[in-house]
């Protein structure tokens, strides 16, 4: 980001210490005073400086987002962009003010001697799309007797990503596709692990007839010839499906008091978007990693999903579309839930303060896929409400703790992603809630789920 | 009915200690303080050093040429728009009042180096503090760069000042060309500011 040409204009001090210098000199001749001339010269000296070595060129800045895609996080790397300026001879500083929204604004007054780069940074616990560093400058010259007119740069638009939490094991869907992939399935096809050993029948490979089994069974001695031949017969290999529907409706900070608008959540606190960036960005680097195929969509927008697929391009375009999820106004209701592949595993992010995402959830679940509830509502406090704003609240909380009992009682895991937000989490972090769920009959969905091969990672 | 119009008629009732507790909750917490952001410079130092630094000058100076306590009174309540309002008129002003002091009082030699080394110093603390807040932050290399000529002056200034002190009075020749000089001085700074306005 480049800023326009700049204007010198007069500087109103320096006139007004000019003609104080001048009336001083002109006073201590007139009474022959040279202490009083004396305390003119240097004023007058000084315009005359600052006017001699004037600047004559234009101030050129840049403001260049640099290292702005940090993740978040306490102790993570800041947010960082970087001031370029390039001041004309003659030019004695910069007065600087750099903000950003949620931030005290930082003014500083640079040396402006030579050309400059100011590093810019900010800490946040925000995630996505941040406007940072608008940029308000104005270069001096010597005594001010000029200074330039210079629009302001910026804000940036910096993508902070979000941060991926390594996770042990994930749930896989009830029923895995493919004929090549990371798990074992319950068929019989193409794959590593023994199902039986079987008579050979047309259409088996002849690769797989197993010898020795063969000649236990079928040998007959007396003539020395074979009988029925056997095949080893193995569990086919498949991928899983995983859809991410990240609910976008809605962004709430850990303070009930800024739910309703009226004041807004402070950047070093995490929003129910930021756990949901975070939290499908994990699974989905993790499922991806793993080999699956993994899509995303967003239950606030109606626009075309990611499709599920593998590797690591699409990672990064999961992450890049998980960055800059946001919410819209006020979305319409989807008449029809979003279309998912077969047997995906569903995994739905949402603060569940209200009924779409859980009807999406238990439409979903029976329809047959299994389905995740991610709860991504930060650890409320209730400090700073009155008492009127509270009650509301034990009302919302009420509301919320049913929706969840009834997303449990229809056979759908819950995961609260910060472990107890508000009292209807459990002490389990969401690393154990997952490895309980992604147990072959742990948690609600154990019913006919595939079988993980070597553990998981 | 009855029954829950009273509960109601009691819970609306008047309870001094808990608007007492909520007032307190809400006043003893305050807004709290948005994060801070960074802005990676040199040695700096904050504004407000050179504020109070820019108002110690200024009382100095302004208690210097004054005899009276309530000149120093009203020179030192001048003084403070130096260090609240430093990018205004008011230091201009304030230091025309020093220099109207130092006019009225007798002249001193060194008492007059000591003023005229005060009144531009806290005119330069100004003019790099006049720009930004309190929490602002001055880079040394700022106060260098501008400290530079600051100091070139002011020895060109004392010099003339003691060399006027101590050398014989050269009569009313030497007096008519100080008018030359100031009247060259006026003609030349007329010009710059014609220049000025032609330029910008």
């Amino acid at each position: 980001m480049r800023a326009q040409p700049s204007l010198w204009v007069p500087g109103g001090s320096a006139a007004l210490a000019g003609g104080l210098g001048m009336a001083l000199l002109a006073l201590g001749l007139a009474t022959s005073r040279p202490d009083v001339a004396a305390l003119g010269l240097p004023l007058v000296l000084g315009v005359a400086w600052g006017w001699v070595s004037r600047p004559r060129g234009p101030v050129e800045a840049a403001l260049v987002p640099g290292g702005g895609t940090a993740p978040a996080g306490a102790g993570a790397d800041p947010v960082r962009a970087a001031l370029h300026l390039h001041t004309p001879p003659g030019t004695s500083l910069v007065r600087l003010r750099v903000s950003t929204a949620g931030y005290q604004p930082a003014e500083v007054v640079l040396d402006a001697g030579s050309d400059r780069q100011v590093p810019l940074s900010l800490r946040t616990a925000r995630t996505g799309v941040l406007e940072a560093f608008r940029v308000d400058y104005v270069p001096v010259a010597q005594e001010e007797v000029l200074a330039a007119h210079c629009p302001p740069l910026g804000p940036v638009r910096l993508l902070v990503r979000p941060q991926v939490r390594p996770l042990r094991r994930l749930p896989l869907p009830f029923r895995l596709q493919g004929l090549v992939g990371p798990h074992t399935s319950r068929r019989v096809g193409e794959g590593l692990e023994l199902h039986d050993i079987h008579e050979f029948t047309p259409g088996d490979r002849l690769r797989r007839i197993d010898w020795r089994t063969t000649v236990r069974r079928s040998l007959d001695p007396r003539t020395g010839e074979l009988g029925e031949l056997y095949v080893r017969r193995t569990l086919a290999s498949a991928d899983a499906s995983v859809m991410l529907v990240v609910d976008s409706r809605d962004e709430v900070g850990p303070d009930v008091d800024t739910w309703a608008g009226g004041a807004s959540t402070r950047m070093t606190h995490a929003t129910s978007l930021d756990l949901a960036r975070e939290a499908a960005a994990s699974i989905a680097q993790h499922m991806l990693h793993r080999g699956d195929r993994v899509g995303l969509d967003d239950l606030g927008r109606q626009r075309r999903p990611v499709p599920p697929a593998a590797g690591s391009k699409h990672a990064e375009r999961i992450i890049q579309r998980l960055a800059r999820i946001a919410p819209e106004g006020s979305p319409k209701p989807r008449l029809r839930s979003p279309r998912l592949p077969s047997g995906a595993l569903v995994i739905i992010f949402s603060t569940f303060l209200d009924d779409e995402a859980g009807t999406v959830a238990a439409l979903w679940r029976s329809q047959g896929h299994r389905v995740l509830a991610v709860d991504v509502l930060p650890t409320v406090t209730t400090e700073n409400m009155d008492a009127l704003s509270n009650t509301a609240y034990q009302l919302i909380h009420l509301e919320r703790g049913l929706r969840l009992a009834d997303l449990r009682r229809q056979g759908i895991d819950v995961i609260h992603w910060v472990g107890d937000p508000d009292g209807h989490g459990t002490h389990m972090g969401a690393q154990e809630a997952l490895l309980l769920a992604a147990r072959p009959h742990g948690a609600a969905g154990a019913r006919g789920a595939a079988i993980p091969r070597g553990g998981g990672r | 009915m009855e029954r829950a119009g009273a509960d109601a008629g009691r819970a609306r009732r008047f309870r001094p200690a808990t608007r007492a507790r909520s007032w307190w909750l809400e006043t003893s917490r305050g807004p709290s303080r948005p994060p801070a952001m960074g802005v990676h410079l040199g040695a700096a130092v904050p504004a407000w050093s050179l504020r109070a630094v820019a108002f110690a000058l200024a009382v100095a100076a302004g208690a210097l040429v004054t005899n009276s306590g309530v000149t120093t009174a009203l020179l030192v309540l001048a003084a403070v728009p130096v260090a609240v309002a430093p990018g205004t008129a008011l230091p201009v002003l304030t230091a025309g009042l020093i220099g109207w002091g130092l006019l009225a009082g007798d002249a001193d030699p060194l008492l007059a180096s000591v003023v005229v080394l005060c009144v531009p110093a806290f005119l330069l603390l100004g003019r790099l503090t006049g720009g930004v807040g309190w929490q602002a932050r001055i880079e040394l290399g700022a106060l260098r760069r501008a400290g530079q000529p600051f100091l070139v002056f002011q020895v060109l200034a004392q010099v003339m000042m003691h060399l006027a002190f101590v050398l014989p009075a050269a009569g009313r020749g030497s007096l008519w060309a100080g008018v030359a000089a100031l009247a060259a001085l006026t003609v030349l700074t007329g010009l710059l500011g014609r220049r000025l306005r032609a330029t910008t």
